[in-house]
């Protein structure tokens, strides 16, 4: 797995895990995210669209940063995985009503504003 | 023919991968299955989560390096998982399905397991624990 992190417009960080999101690489996953909160970073986008693969430990990092960024009045949102099993399991899930999901980076970082 | 993978890994989560890659070599030796790739990915998904709770609560107090045995078995109608640990007994009781309607930090494992398969059994034995997991491609 390698995570990427650039601010976009108006402090709007967009998180991107590449590859695998499972039990193994959550915990990196997990500091990186916990890393944008921590200097104050409330709004995020997380483009999930070059995950290939995702397991309840990576949703739990998801389910983790919406939950702190709440408490700051900020909010999560998910670019759709391009995989469509993966996209299914957010449907299972209900993770695809729960958070704001776009297809591409750009739209869900227009969506905060 | 039945098609069959035996495996034993180290019951760490940078070892559990090697399941799914068991998963995705027996689905290579079924070249008619169709929808292989939606299959393999639940599947993959399906036994590194089993694998990812005997790593977490199986084995959550041992100090020794354990192992988790799995059996891949896929035929014209399914495809079974056996995975079998000596870890302490899975306690059904102590687990709590997640409400949907509402985002949960843990919980979706089982819940994603039992959706995704055809059926999924939990046994005791002597010998440890075994989880049965069956998946049916016609």
């Amino acid at each position: 797995m390698n995570i990427s992190i650039e601010e976009s417009t108006q402090k709007v960080m967009v998180v991107t895990p590449t590859g695998r999101v499972d039990a193994y690489h959550a915990p990196a996953f997990r500091g990186a995210v916990y890393e944008v909160i921590e200097e104050g970073n409330y709004k995020i986008v997380v483009d999930l669209s070059g995950v290939n693969f995702m397991d309840s430990a990576g949703m739990s990092v998801l389910v983790t940063l919406l939950k702190r960024v709440k408490q700051n009045q900020g909010d999560v949102k998910l670019v759709r995985p391009k995989n469509p099993a993966a996209q299914r399991i957010l449907t299972l899930t209900r993770f695809d009503r729960v958070f704001d999901m776009s297809d591409s980076a750009e739209s869900a970082v227009q969506k905060f504003f | 023919m039945t098609k069959k993978i035996a495996l034993t890994v180290i019951a760490q989560h940078k070892q559990i991968r090697e399941l799914g890659d068991a998963v995705i070599a027996l689905i290579a030796k079924m070249p008619d299955l169709s929808q292989a790739e939606t299959v393999s990915y639940n599947l993959q998904l399906v036994v590194q989560e089993i694998a990812a709770n005997i790593v977490d609560h199986a084995y959550a107090d041992s100090a020794e390096t354990n192992h988790i045995k799995a059996l891949f078995k896929g035929d014209k109608e399914k495809i079974v998982i056996v995975l079998t640990d000596k870890g302490v007994p899975f306690d059904r009781q102590a687990t709590v399905a997640p409400d949907l309607n509402t985002v949960q930090v843990r919980g979706y494992g089982l819940f994603l397991a039992e959706a995704l398969l055809d059926d999924i059994q939990y046994v005791r034995t002597k010998q440890g624990n075994q989880w049965t997991l069956v998946k049916k491609i016609t």
